[in-house]
């Protein structure tokens, strides 16, 4: 026998060793999936070549729901605001959500103290994030608007929340303040997981600290980085509840805030049209799983796994 | 403790002018993470007519506890605070055994389907929760079990979300860790179990924190599963505070406050785990 | 192993909890459905019935708790548990317990909502729940009430309130400004005048007109003679649709008294009024709980009949929207004999008292709706039930749910100008006349 012969034998045997272990140990979430997530996606599957099916009852369509949304110009408009909505917060979320895990992963006083306070809003009500942030960005009376005026030195009065052009990125940054808790936290879980050898051995080095940063931290950190990425966009890509809570109906901006899982949610929960939104969703399901997609083949210019 | 005095008073090059900044960024930021805080534990002593006023006023010109009174008389506190903790207990432990079992398959393990099944696990983030909610109510309901425990928990069977973030973790661990555990004899199980998912524990704490907060927030399933004020929990039961056109902002502030307890507790408990998570990789390495 | 111990626990734990909630779910079952709508009271039957009471609004919360006193005092076998929800998740909620046939016993039902259950057979028909009945029935109730919760020729739901549209003012501000407080003289020209009055002399908004539809443009849209959709036919493009509609717009967009819809934003009409920071405002009766709620704004305020228009295109120039809540019951409820008996009584003069001295809402019991009046005996509530003699019913269809927001989504264009009236209305007519054929 030739040592690649062995090799083989060993690597198809620890093959079909793995393949056992491995089918156990996913088995549960698996199972799960399929339960509770697959199946009623299939169901949402069926009702979008349907009209309104409710409480069960429904009526078979075919393509209906899907000419109606292609040619629907609000359905369109929503995939504009939120592909802008997710340029808005992606890039700019994760550099800040790295640059303070990394700041809060360095040796400096108060450290504990500094973490729990920015790991509070993921636990404060929503009804008090939004109340906050509406009164922050109040033409009248707003902080930020009194604080440019002093910055300035003349009456700032920037409709924030109601200008076609500034209601969108004003939403992001209440989306980007709301998650960049659980993206710290996160990244720090990485940073932590860094063996400290490597910046000693690089400190013998002389290496600063900015290329300690570009050439142990984020390659170590990649990993977890992806991870943050992947599910920023996929969160940023159904966005609904904080534009929901600040743009109503009513506002002039409206149209140009409204996000696909908003319509969404307008179609399903308040027109009732299911069959319709079940379209919607699959339209967001491609948009998502294409993000995805690019993102994975897009890793390996720039993901180290330890392998 | 001492490990981690050792760790913090590890000589680092001084940079003053740096550590101004740093300090300053910082504490910018910790300012903008406070003030809904702030916001809302100033409005839960507001009167109703305070607290919608044009232009706001930022202290309470009376400080009234009514809003807190109010609360625990409308709502079965004990309950709920119960309910939520029991809810989190159960949503962490099967992320954490689930997800380790699943995240380590999928990222040390090779077997025939494995990314497809990836796929499957990750399909599920990418679709929105609101299609899930009345199918696996339907599931409830055909087994008899709306309005318990299990129901709470039920849709945290499985963690898309714990699956992949641990598959990450596991991905960045050496498989020369592995390899050595195999030749020692260690069967797969025993390799998962002894060797690599003790090195996952600052990952795993990290996830327990999201499970948490996640279990902590989740207003829309405890409220549709569970019909019984008594069986909700904390997020779903405010939910009772509000009216259908005007809500009593202090009321649900007062509530929000102390919805927020368990999670300081839970908070505290956990900041000392990761404490000790940076001190053991400190000192493995 | 630690992990095998836990895992064990966990599934442990999870049937037992599993097993101890479906050994509670049977006894509530127990009370099942078997006698017909005909039989005995539940509370002959001596057989223990609890019932789940779903509404949305906490500040009714007491209201309807006295109202299942009330009836457990008579019927001491039947206790009544009130289940409050806030209004957005109501909905989702219903929606699932519908699907699951795990809907409350009674609940509040919505003109929004109504047919959308109604037609997917969700509710009772309660036509006949007042036959035989000598001091009881629905000729005791606002016919367009009645007709708001009728699908196909029947009844699905016992009328439980109804409210009107008034004029608020703050009375400070009109003394501060000198002007008389608004009385039934007043027309538009006479809210218009005023209004710029208030904003010369004092610099506070004289009124607030916000994009709104039941407590706004509807309502002068009807006091021009015109409507919107009636009978399954639109009436947008009409002349006095638009006179009605223009009229309600000019009062933001042509002058200087009221706030823009940016600022409404920022801060909507009810907030700004109760601050003190607009002087007057379209305002629904069910509002006036919450406000005297607010120590801010009460004993500031009062109420007034809404203004005629000018010069209507048709009739007197008066109209206030009205709309109303009823009470329903579920085609798949366990306990529906005894739930329909408490519906019964819900419907009757002693319940509507009961409903009106609490302060809820307006009873729909026609003649009941003095006991509303006593609860703040200060305020000149008497505008709000006076308007019913001329109220109209809130517009609606079947398709309502499918054209309510492309109307709405119309005339904010209007208000965001990219359409004009004229080009609004003729939209409308198109648009919303294409749905109403699809009834």
């Amino acid at each position: 026998m030739t040592s690649t012969h062995i090799a083989q034998v060993k690597r198809a045997r620890r093959l079909s060793h793995d393949a056992g272990w491995g089918y156990l140990m996913v088995a549960p979430t698996i199972l799960g999936l399929i339960i509770l997530n697959i199946y009623p996606f299939f169901h949402s599957f069926y009702m979008s070549f349907s009209e309104t099916m409710l409480f069960g009852n429904w009526e078979w369509v075919g393509l209906d729901n899907y000419r109606k949304m292609f040619s629907d110009p609000n359905m369109w408009r929503a995939t504009g605001n939120t592909l802008y909505f997710v340029l808005l917060t992606v890039p700019l979320g994760i550099f800040l959500a790295l640059a303070f895990a990394s700041m809060l992963n360095s040796q400096i006083k108060g450290r504990d103290a500094l973490r729990a306070i920015y790991f509070l809003p993921m636990i404060v009500a929503p009804a008090a994030i939004a109340m906050v942030w509406k009164w922050l960005y109040n033409t009248e009376y707003g902080l930020i608007n009194q604080f440019l005026s002093l910055l300035i030195g003349d009456d700032v009065k920037i409709n924030w929340i109601s200008n076609p052009k500034l209601a969108l990125p004003a939403a992001a940054i209440v989306a980007i303040w709301s998650s960049i808790g659980y993206d710290i936290i996160l990244l720090l879980a990485g940073l932590q997981a860094i063996p400290r050898s490597y910046y000693e051995a690089a400190d013998i080095d002389g290496a600063n600290f900015i290329s300690k940063f570009f050439h142990i931290t984020i390659p170590m950190v990649s990993p977890t980085m992806f991870f943050v990425l992947i599910m920023r966009l996929m969160a940023a890509l159904k966005q609904f509840d904080l534009v929901y809570m600040m743009i109503t109906d009513t506002n002039p901006a409206f149209q140009q805030s409204q996000t696909l899982m908003y319509l969404f949610y307008r179609e399903s929960f308040q027109v009732g049209n299911k069959g319709y939104a079940s379209a919607l969703v699959l339209w967001t399901f491609v948009i998502i799983l294409a993000f995805t997609a690019i993102q994975f083949v897009g890793q390996k210019k720039w993901v180290h796994y330890d392998q | 403790m001492t490990t981690l005095q050792n760790t913090v008073k590890r000589p680092h090059a001084p940079v003053p002018v740096g550590k101004i900044v740093l300090y300053a960024v910082l504490l910018a930021g910790a300012v903008t993470m406070l003030v809904p805080f702030l916001w809302m534990i100033l409005t839960s002593f507001k009167s109703v007519g305070e607290s919608i006023r044009v232009p706001p006023t930022i202290l309470p010109a009376r400080w009234i506890t009514i809003n807190y009174k109010e609360v625990i008389s409308t709502l079965p506190m004990f309950n709920l605070y119960s309910n939520t903790i029991l809810l989190i207990f159960f949503r962490i432990l099967l992320a954490s055994i689930f997800s380790s079992m699943a995240g380590y398959a999928f990222a040390k393990l090779r077997f025939p389907g494995r990314n497809l099944m990836f796929g499957l696990v990750l399909a599920q983030n990418m679709l929105p929760a609101q299609i899930f909610i009345i199918p696996q109510y339907l599931m409830l309901a055909k087994m008899n079990a709306l309005n318990s425990m299990f129901a709470l928990v039920f849709p945290g069977l499985v963690s898309a979300f714990g699956t992949f973030f641990l598959r990450q973790t596991y991905m960045s661990l050496p498989d020369d860790l592995g390899e050595a555990a195999r030749i020692d004899g260690c069967n797969q199980w025993q390799t998962f179990y002894r060797i690599m998912l003790p090195l996952t524990k600052t990952a795993l704490m990290a996830l327990a924190v999201f499970t948490a907060v996640f279990a902590y927030g989740d207003l829309m399933w405890p409220l549709i599963a569970n019909t019984d004020l008594n069986k909700m929990t904390l997020a779903s039961g405010l939910s009772v505070l509000r009216g259908q056109f005007t809500t009593k902002y202090p009321l649900l502030m007062a509530g929000s406050v102390l919805a927020m307890l368990p999670m300081i507790v839970l908070y505290s408990a956990f900041q000392r785990q990761f404490v000790e998570g940076i001190a053991l990789t400190g000192t493995k390495a | 192993m630690k992990t095998r111990f836990l895992a064990l626990f966990l599934i442990l734990g999870l049937v037992l909890s599993l097993a101890a909630c479906g050994g509670s779910a049977s006894t509530t079952a127990a009370a099942g459905g078997q006698a017909a709508t005909t039989a005995a009271p539940a509370g002959d039957s001596g057989e223990k019935v609890k019932l789940t009471f779903g509404i949305w609004d906490s500040y009714q919360k007491p209201g309807m708790e006295a109202l299942a006193a009330a009836y457990t005092a008579k019927n001491p076998n039947v206790t009544i548990e009130v289940q409050v929800t806030g209004w957005d998740e109501y909905w989702t909620k219903l929606e699932a317990a519908a699907s699951g046939g795990e809907l409350p016993d009674i609940f509040w039902m919505h003109t929004n909502e109504f047919v959308k259950y109604a037609s997917n057979n969700m509710l009772v028909d309660v036509t006949n729940l007042y036959d035989g009945a000598t001091d009881a029935g629905y000729s005791n109730f606002p016919e367009g009430l009645v007709k708001n919760f009728t699908y196909d020729g029947k009844l699905y739901g016992v009328p439980k309130d109804w409210d009107t549209i008034g004029l608020a003012y703050n009375k400070e501000i009109f003394d501060q400004a000198g002007v008389k407080y608004p009385d039934d003289t007043w027309t538009w020209d006479t809210l218009v005048e005023a209004a710029k009055t208030i904003k010369e002399k004092t610099g506070i908004y004289g009124f607030a007109a916000p994009y709104d539809d039941q407590q706004g443009f509807l309502n002068t849209v009807y006091q021009a003679g015109g409507f919107t959709v009636a009978d399954g036919k639109t009436g947008y493009n009409t002349d006095a649709t638009k006179m009605g509609l223009a009229y309600y717009i000019s009062l933001q967009k042509d002058y200087d008294f009221s706030p823009t819809q940016e600022q409404f934003a920022d801060a909507d009409a009810g907030t700004l009024f109760q601050s003190g920071q607009v002087a007057m405002q379209f305002l629904g009766s069910w509002n006036i709980t919450p406000y005297m709620n607010n120590e801010d704004i009460k004993g500031k305020f009062d109420i007034a009949i809404l203004p005629k228009a000018t010069n209507p295109v048709s009739g007197e120039g008066r109209a206030s929207i009205y709309n109303g809540l009823a009470y329903a019951t579920s085609t798949k409820g366990k306990n529906q004999a005894a739930a329909l008996e408490f519906l019964k009584f819900l419907g009757t003069k002693e319940a509507n008292i009961i409903h009106g001295e609490s302060g809820a809402a307006i009873p729909a019991f026609n003649g009941t709706s003095e006991t509303w009046l006593t609860k703040f005996p200060e305020l000149n509530l008497k505008a709000y039930t006076d308007m019913m003699e001329y109220g109209i019913q809130f517009p609606g269809s079947k398709t309502k749910s499918k054209w309510g927001p492309i109307e709405k989504q119309t005339i904010m264009e209007v208000y965001n100008g990219t359409l004009t009236v004229d080009e609004a209305v003729a939209k409308l007519e198109t648009e919303v006349g294409a749905i109403l054929a699809t009834e």
